[in-house]
């Protein structure tokens, strides 16, 4: 069999989102999706600890959302697709939390891109 | 008999659907973009004549969730919702669906070709599907032409290897060319290009890979169903993964297939690829 994730070999700052990293992202992962939806959003805006205790979160995993310390929600197993929605509930949109990932400012990182009006 | 008509290859950026929901198109910014695409439409609508198109798209933990998450879904429906992903409902119109030719696809899909896809009778789109139609059909209170929506996991590994996305694609063409009522249907396969969203890798760019990759799935897509995802990965960025889905539309064409259009434009994080193409005459 061929491995498609060659095993032993890494890819540098990246955490490849596989079977493991699900199932350890799994209360992440569920409650994020719970957030496809309005009424959702909303109860979760308006009591963030009782949304983060019916997905059964561990005291960690609530610390990093109330932190909104994106790259360890990605460490601890959040789908990035997963992390962009939970960080659209405190108005933080893609680039800011790519920025924050690379440990730069919104400013600094723009300044990175071919075109950084097309956002 | 229904026909494969055009093949198309566009990236799916999810920003694309907030610049047409905000009139935005005509920016210095965006304009480089949707240029790009204004003889495409054309080319669909007025010469190819598309009455169909099977959009080859990655559903991004919205409809679908990493507690069940299907390799290969085919809608058989005949409408599908705008799905909500986080931020809203965008102002779209219901995707309307060709029930008999989806139901044609996947008998033929599991009784034909050993794909044993999961069968949706109900699926609502995201940006996977939507930007693409955004960029080649757009809707104009309706969207003109029908879809077949099939999705793919390039989220979750393990995810279907190169090969067997390319596979995919030519049995998708034989169940399209067993169908007998007169159809013109377009194959789009969406995603990428190269783009690394998690990590402190965030905004890889590749524009050199983006380019091989481009002459590649034109003139020789054999290169990229030989490399795996790790490759894939390393060269293009995590999330770039998903360019495995532009092999299931060069898969659905003739080797010898013509390039019609070809651009590419990289902003901001993700390299904006975009291929067409028809079968030699």
């Amino acid at each position: 069999m061929v491995d498609q994730l060659k095993p032993g070999k890494s890819i540098k700052d990246t955490y490849v989102f596989d079977l493991k990293m699900s199932e350890r992202g799994m209360r992440i992962n569920r409650l994020a999706e719970w957030l496809n939806g309005a009424e959702n959003r909303d109860a979760f805006k308006s009591d963030m600890d009782a949304v983060m205790d019916q997905f059964e979160l561990t005291g960690e995993e609530k610390k990093l959302i109330l932190d909104n310390d994106w790259l360890n929600l990605v460490k601890a197993g959040g789908n990035i697709y997963n992390v962009v929605r939970i960080a659209a509930i405190f108005d933080v949109g893609l680039y800011p939390l790519g920025a924050q990932q690379l440990g730069m400012s919104y400013e600094e990182f723009l300044e990175t891109r071919n075109e950084k009006g097309a956002t | 008999m229904a026909m494969i008509v055009a093949g198309i290859g566009t990236s799916h950026v999810p920003s694309i659907g907030a610049v047409v929901d905000s009139g935005r198109q005509n920016t210095p910014e965006w304009k480089p973009l949707f240029d790009a695409y204004e003889p495409v439409r054309t080319w669909l609508s007025d010469e190819r004549k598309v009455d169909a198109v099977i959009v080859i798209y990655n559903d991004h933990a919205c409809d679908f969730s990493f507690s069940k998450y299907p390799t290969f879904a085919v809608g058989a429906a005949s409408e599908y919702a705008i799905a909500d992903e986080g931020f809203g409902v965008r102002p779209l119109p219901p995707v309307k669906g060709d029930l008999e030719l989806s139901t044609h696809i996947c008998r033929h899909l599991v009784y034909e070709e050993e794909f044993d896809i999961t069968i949706c009778k109900e699926m609502a789109v995201e940006h996977g599907l939507l930007v693409p139609m955004d960029l080649c059909f757009p809707q104009q209170g309706e969207w003109p032409v029908k879809v077949i929506p099939v999705q793919v996991n390039v989220l979750q590994h393990p995810i279907p290897t190169a090969l067997r996305c390319f596979k995919l694609g030519a049995a998708l063409r034989r169940a399209v060319e067993s169908y007998d009522r007169d159809v013109n249907v377009a194959v789009m396969g969406t995603g990428g290009m190269s783009h690394q969203l998690h990590g402190e890798r965030f905004g890889h760019l590749n524009s050199d890979f983006d380019n091989w990759f481009l002459d590649k799935i034109e003139a020789d897509p054999q290169a990229i169903c030989d490399m795996t995802h790790f490759d894939l990965m390393e060269q293009a960025g995590a999330e770039a993964v998903e360019l495995i889905m532009w092999l299931t539309m060069r898969g659905a064409m003739t080797p010898d297939a013509q390039r019609i259009h070809r651009n590419y434009y990289a902003p901001m994080t993700t390299g904006m690829g975009l291929i067409t193409m028809q079968d030699a005459a």
